[in-house]
């Protein structure tokens, strides 16, 4: 019931980030051509003919939500050898497997270094990995991964600079770790928070006045009900990391879609931002669902509050 | 809360099994990823700026996509070690005594990459293709000479009308509404090249994909993943294929220029055609052997709205050009190896002897006292602001706060107005500015490439400038036999629009290119990169 219930929201969602974003687009200064030389007035209007630009704008927008509906963004106004799908079906799978490495390694991490902490309570070793996760969470991507790069590629020549190299594992480590560093330091806040908060509370005084050994307490009855804010967490991170990262994908050159966010929109190619904004959404939608449907199994009171 | 200590370890032990686990899966993919075939054919690897719009040459515009095209397709003409001009699917050709009909013999027995063989009809095709207005082709302009052209896009004749003509199978011509000096020089970029009739009309606009294009170049397009890298492998029905010494060429289109520069540090890239201008003292310091600087025929400039006050007035942009010091610009400011330019067509052009302005002589304080008086005498307002547009990047905003430092000297004050560069682009072309930073690099190698665009009915024409008797001499130019003649007349025509300041030059371009001393056959010219078929690997 609450997953049918979640699901009927989830369609009319998608629907009105699509129809807001194509007209947020449209509204915008500037169209897709405004960039290319040279072109002669007559010309001009050729090319808005073959791309439908020169239709009423409803009329534009229905030839949208049609092809849409049946699966096809269009032809990209920049990339011209290539669709909306071709692009997206390209760059989503590399996007994605990268994303999720990262947040794999960054929640073994991070999480750990989040339950040690906890443990450590304002001991050394909380203060150093606290100070580390501000330090992660202060410094961004685009300092990090140049100074890996640097490092490891250039001065140790252990791994290859930058490029995808058709998804050769040599080529993945760095942008992984250059992905996973701030949300190590994210998560390991997050773990520590939750713990500390569990670690105060009646049960756990009660689990252990029984004489329950302390890992089976930890295990058992802390970590679970600690790691509820961070699957809260989880759900758009997870999305916005597998949706890729302009920063990371130019500096490591990767084939990414993070790029096309931006770029897409700055150079008003209006179907491929349609196509990258739908399918965010999208997976955003998903992730958010099963973050909650996570959130009802670790929390029953999430559940009886749907029944 | 010392009890917590053997679960804490055991967690740290899970955890590191967990990253070996994914160490090891990396270790075992690598080893079979890295294993090397025995004879190991010759890969260059070059990077590119970015992703090309597109590999069909009848739809690429710019000078992104055109290397590319040029190692997958040759056209009537093609480019020769040292980048010029040079025979390519034709061997030879005649010109007409009116100079208004070029007849084209094409080489005995040429081939697409797949093996059928390639005809004169192959190039009509190909040419009536970029007029068609369903094409929707951005090219068109640069075919203007030809017959009817302007009426075909416009939709007025039938794409067969085009003066373009195959009388046998090895035989173009090509016919001209009027002579055009430039012409060998246009046909010698992707002007002429021919498209595979077959495939496309097969495979429709999926014709560009790996597997399915066909070319009649060097190489023909084995692979590709956007964003990320362009295989090209050697076409062996080239007809000089037997001198084609590399098996691969690999472009990788490298967007962010800190990266491409690491790439080539590491070996990963060959031939990198930028890299970040701040970076040019370390380079020469440690990469010196690598490093070739080049003028490319290309001006950086400003350009100034001669339709609307204050800068309708012709003393006002003279006084503007006057009180730049563009040498602390070029040689203290960037010292990047651009040199100041003080009229509008770049020296770098291979026929042009360029033009020499009175203003270059005089000393700066000289020319910060005639600016001032020139604004005096013009009764401009000192109190307003002037609009100074530019697109956002580090280097132009260098040079525009050093510009309006200048200008703050002679009385007018600027604003500086940051966008991105489509946004300046559409501001430029609306006439919806009062200044802007701009450039232009010649599409072809002649000064008429760089002077036609400021023509009264030219689309380009950003300054708005009306001149008939500039308009007049770029005419005639075109029915000068005489070279020299020729490009005197040229000449003349480019100071009759700087006698109109209708261009405020700022400095000239040079290509920074990075070429590993392993690259043998790279001959570093102002018309461009070198072609990769003339490339091989030496250590």
């Amino acid at each position: 019931m609450f997953t049918l219930r979640r699901l009927a929201i989830a369609l009319p969602t998608l629907f009105i980030i699509a129809t807001a974003s194509f007209f947020l687009m449209r509204a915008a200064p500037g169209g897709p051509f405004d960039a290319e030389a040279d072109l002669e007035p007559a010309v001009l209007e050729n090319i808005r003919a073959a791309y439908d630009l020169d239709k009423p704008l409803l009329e534009q927008y229905w030839i949208y939500l049609t092809n849409a509906l049946s699966g096809d963004f269009g032809p990209s106004l920049v990339y011209k050898d290539f669709g909306v799908n071709e692009l997206i079906a390209i760059g989503l799978p590399i996007s994605a497997k990268l994303g999720l490495l990262a947040m794999i390694v960054a929640l073994l991490l991070g999480g750990l270094c989040g339950i040690i902490a906890a443990l450590r309570q304002n001991g050394i070793i909380d203060h150093i990995i606290m100070a580390l996760a501000m330090t992660g969470i202060a410094i961004p991507s685009f300092v990090t991964a140049p100074i890996l790069v640097l490092f490891f590629g250039l001065y140790l020549k252990l791994l290859p600079v930058a490029g995808w190299n058709d998804g050769a594992p040599a080529n993945m480590v760095l942008p992984i770790i250059a992905l996973a560093l701030p949300q190590i330091a994210i998560i390991a806040r997050l773990m520590r928070g939750g713990m500390l908060e569990v670690l105060q509370s009646n049960f756990v005084r009660t689990a252990r006045a029984k004489g329950l050994r302390e890992s089976h307490v930890i295990l058992r009855h802390v970590m679970q009900t600690a790691a509820i804010p961070l699957v809260g967490y989880l759900g758009p991170a997870l999305a916005g990391i597998m949706t890729g990262s302009l920063v990371i994908e130019l500096i490591f050159n990767l084939p990414g879609v993070g790029r096309y966010f931006v770029q897409g929109a700055l150079n008003r190619d209006y179907p491929l931002v349609m196509g990258v904004v739908v399918i965010y959404g999208a997976l955003i939608i998903a992730l958010n669902l099963l973050s909650d449907l996570a959130y009802a199994a670790l929390d029953p009171r999430v559940r009886r509050g749907y029944r | 809360m010392p009890l917590s200590i053997p679960f804490a370890r055991k967690t740290v032990t899970a955890v590191l099994l967990l990253l070996a686990c994914v160490a090891s899966f990396f270790a075992l993919t690598t080893s079979t990823t890295f294993a090397q075939p025995v004879a190991e054919p010759m890969v260059i690897n070059r990077g590119t700026s970015a992703e090309p719009p597109s590999l069909d040459p009848n739809m690429a515009a710019g000078t992104l996509a055109s290397p590319i095209i040029n190692d997958l397709f040759t056209g009537l003409l093609s480019r020769g070690p040292d980048s010029l001009p040079a025979p390519g699917a034709a061997e030879s050709w005649e010109i007409s005594d009116d100079r208004k009909t070029y007849t084209f013999r094409l080489r005995p027995n040429l081939r697409w990459s797949d093996g059928r063989p390639l005809t004169a009809d192959d190039f009509v095709y190909s040419y009536r293709r970029i007029m068609d207005p369903k094409t929707a082709s951005r090219l068109v302009g640069m075919y203007f000479p030809i017959k009817n052209t302007r009426s075909i896009m416009e939709g007025k004749l039938p794409p067969e009308s085009l003066g373009v003509s195959a009388p046998d199978d090895r035989t173009v011509v090509i016919e001209l509404n009027e002579p055009t000096p430039y012409l060998l020089e246009l046909l010698s970029n992707l002007q002429s090249v021919p498209v595979p009739r077959h495939v496309i009309e097969e495979h429709g606009s999926g014709w560009t994909k790996p597997g399915v294009m066909v070319s009649n170049g060097a190489f023909y397009l084995a692979d590709r993943v956007p964003q990320s890298y362009i295989g090209l492998k050697k076409n062996p029905y080239f007809y000089e294929a037997d001198n084609v010494r590399a098996d691969v060429v690999n472009w990788h289109p490298t967007q962010d220029l800190a990266t491409s520069l690491k790439r080539f540090r590491a070996g990963e890239l060959d031939i990198i055609l930028n890299f970040p201008p701040s970076e040019i003292g370390w380079i020469r310091e440690n990469l010196a052997d690598s490093l070739y600087i080049t003028p490319i025929p290309g001006t950086y400039f400003l350009v100034p709205n001669t339709r609307k006050p204050p800068l309708d007035d012709v003393r006002v942009r003279k006084a503007l050009y006057l009180a730049i010091d563009r040498d602390a610009i070029a040689n203290r400011l960037l010292k990047t190896g651009v040199s100041p330019a003080w009229s509008q067509v770049s020296p770098a052009l291979s026929t042009y002897p360029g033009i020499e302005m009175d203003e270059a002589k005089m000393s700066f304080a000289e020319r910060q006292e005639l600016a001032r008086k020139l604004i005096r005498e013009s009764g401009y307002d000192t109190s307003q602001r002037l609009e100074l547009a530019y697109d956002t990047n580090e280097e132009n905003r260098k040079i525009m706060v050093a510009i309006a430092a200048m200008w703050q000297a002679i009385g007018v004050r600027t604003e500086l107005i940051n966008v991105e560069f489509p946004m300046l682009f559409r501001k430029v072309r609306m006439h919806d500015f009062a200044l802007s930073r701009w450039f232009y690099i010649a599409p072809f190698d002649d000064a008429y490439a760089m002077l036609q665009v400021f023509t009264a009915d030219n689309p380009n024409n950003w300054p708005g400038i009306v001149n008939p008797d500039f308009d007049e001499m770029l005419r005639q130019s075109n029915y000068i036999n005489d070279p020299a003649e020729r490009q005197a007349m040229l000449q003349n025509a480019e100071r009759e629009l700087m006698s109109d300041y209708a261009v405020i030059p700022i400095n000239f371009y040079v290509g920074r290119r990075l070429i590993s001393p392993r690259v043998k056959g790279w001959v570093d010219t102002p018309a461009g990169p070198t072609l990769s078929r003339y490339l091989f690997l030496a250590d």
